[in-house]
């Protein structure tokens, strides 16, 4: 097994070093859980240190009694001084991390300022630029353009055949982390360049200083070039429970990883680790299911649920009855209503998800971000919210404990912008290179998207001892703290025809 | 070789409990001294890294000089009759 394959495979040990970047939780630093670990380590010696220092002590006034004043009671002496002195030493070790985090934190902020900074202010340019061209050329231009609307469907077919043929031929474009900059950069100053064509044109259209709804704008004007070209995607839906089980309450983010549907299975017994009894055991094909709701009661009966949300089954633009394909996940990404957020919201109301239940969401992929728009509904009762690799640009609610994994070298979470680094008060963003400059493993377009690779970085997140994503997981899974066993429903989804 | 002459006349076991008390010390030295040495950050450098490894550096330089003063006392210890 090459050690790509290791870290895409599950049930492998943590390293000792995880290579995790952990910022949020409500303080402005940016710790690698590389430096945490070392915090934990040096104060663990720290402790030994001392504990020797008075072992010693003791062992010298033993060595006194026995013998008379002499080399072996001085020596331990000694000794014991010299051990209380190395302890302060490693104390002082530790503030030099503690400074080490910090600088890392400034250079860090400071960098992604600028480098917004910078992309806004590029963004503005070309925007106006671009109105400038348009107002120039006239109404011809206008023609050109409107024609070119009518048939989307020939240069959005040409577009995406040529990206597509560009990316077999450069897979390694997608997972280049200073290309994935790049993109964050992009999906940060759509307002920027709207509001400067605007700005040009004489008109308040636009007229958004907001990054989150810059990136709205211009995906509602993607989906509307799409809905041209191939037909509006419908948001009617129908949902069928197609199993049921029982299972057990989730204690770790991998286990939220390894029970979200849609994914191929691990082999029989894989799963006996993650205490899920109705998956695996020799489930070979992706479950067809897209939303998976699980219910735990409290001792008095009263109901917290799990909903796990897929990522997008149907990557084409052309909307057809699989609900969780591209035109929902551009739908989500411009604010509107899709047939996959449907799905989810028919699934918990079938499940009996009441306003008032305690609920935590996982998503994956188009998944987090659909979670991401629950959770900010104030429909639910939203008790916690992971997300692994969500392209959504976070959640507005503050009282709810988040954890994001996003690798650096997903193309998928980059969209998102950059704003969604700067996880603040009760949300965790966990970081990881999936590849850590390894090559792109063949015909895998976006191998750091892989859920397989997720379920791997949550197991180091499991294991890491730092802080604030301590503090944010023991949040997340308290809800479920009182319960053992439960239900689970999965349920599959499929778009009809608005009635 | 110095030895420490005896105070009162020290019980055979007693003396047998404070060499293996030390002999103890001195593996839970050596045991922490390991570990010190594999505290290298590797995923960052900067002067408060460097600063952070001159630190260990002379923590394990400190430790160097407790084990042989331990192993003196250890030493002066089994030299008694």
């Amino acid at each position: 097994m090459s050690l790509l394959d290791q870290r895409f495979s599950t049930g492998v040990s943590p390293a000792p070093s995880s290579g995790l970047i952990i910022s949020g939780g409500g303080v402005l630093t940016i710790a690698t859980d590389e430096i945490a670990e070392l915090q934990a380590r040096c104060r663990a010696l720290e402790l030994r240190l001392d504990e020797l220092a008075w072992q010693l002590a003791d062992l010298a006034a033993r060595t006194s009694r026995l013998l008379a004043p002499g080399i072996a009671a001085s020596a331990f002496t000694a000794a014991g001084r010299m051990a209380r002195a190395a302890a302060a030493q490693l104390g002082r070790a530790r503030g030099a991390l503690q400074r080490a985090e910090q600088t890392y934190s400034e250079a860090e902020w400071d960098a992604r300022r600028r480098a917004s900074d910078e992309a806004a202010r590029a963004a503005y340019g070309a925007g106006m630029l671009g109105a400038l061209e348009l107002a120039m050329l006239g109404p011809g231009c206008l023609l050109l353009v409107g024609a070119a609307a009518l048939t989307a469907r020939g240069p959005l077919e040409l577009a995406s055949g040529a990206a597509a043929r560009w990316l077999a031929q450069h897979p390694e474009a997608l997972s280049d982390p200073r290309f994935l900059v790049q993109v964050r950069l992009l999906s940060d100053s759509l307002d920027n360049a709207g509001r400067g064509a605007a700005a040009t044109l004489g008109s308040q259209g636009w007229g958004t200083e907001d990054e989150a709804r810059g990136r709205e704008q211009f995906a509602a004007v993607v989906l509307a070039a799409a809905s041209l070209g191939f037909g509006r995607a419908s948001t009617a839906v129908e949902v069928t429970p197609i199993r049921t089980g029982s299972t057990s309450a989730p204690r770790t983010l991998e286990t939220l990883a390894s029970r979200i549907p849609g994914q191929q299975l691990p082999p029989a017994g894989a799963y006996a680790a993650s205490g899920d009894p109705t998956r695996g055991q020799g489930d070979a094909e992706p479950s067809t299911a897209q939303v998976r709701v699980d219910r735990y009661d409290e001792q008095d009966g009263s109901p917290r649920y799990v909903v796990y949300l897929a990522g997008t089954a149907d990557f084409s633009l052309q909307p057809g009855s699989e609900p969780f394909d591209m035109s929902s996940n551009l739908a989500g990404m411009a604010g509107l209503d899709s047939a996959a957020l449907e799905s989810a919201r028919a699934a918990m109301a079938d499940a009996g998800i009441g306003a008032n239940d305690p609920v935590l969401l996982v998503g994956y992929s188009q998944g987090g971000l659909l979670a991401e728009r629950l959770a900010d509904s104030g429909e639910y009762a939203t008790a916690g919210l992971v997300t692994f690799g969500s392209p959504g640009p976070g959640v507005d609610a503050q009282s709810v404990p988040v954890v994001a994994l996003a690798h650096t070298d997903d193309l998928v979470p980059a969209l998102g912008g950059v704003e969604r680094l700067d996880a603040s008060l009760d949300h965790v963003l966990v970081e990881r290179s999936a590849l850590d400059g390894m090559p792109v493993p063949e015909g895998r377009e976006l191998p750091a998207h892989d859920l397989n690779a997720y379920r791997y970085t949550a197991q180091l997140a499991d294991a890491s001892g730092e802080s604030r994503l301590t503090t944010t997981r023991t949040q997340v899974f308290d809800f479920l703290k009182d319960t053992s066993f439960g239900t689970s429903t999965e349920y599959h989804a499929v778009r009809t025809a608005e009635r | 070789m110095q030895f420490d002459p005896p105070t009162v006349p020290a019980s055979p076991d007693e003396l047998l409990r404070v060499r293996s008390d030390a002999a103890g010390q001195a593996r839970e030295l050596d045991m922490v001294s390991a570990e010190l040495l594999t505290l290298q950050p590797s995923a960052w450098r900067s002067p408060a890294a460097r600063a952070f490894v001159e630190s260990i550096a002379n923590v394990a330089h400190s430790l160097a000089q407790m084990d042989s003063t331990l192993d003196e006392g250890i030493r002066a210890l089994a030299a008694q009759p």
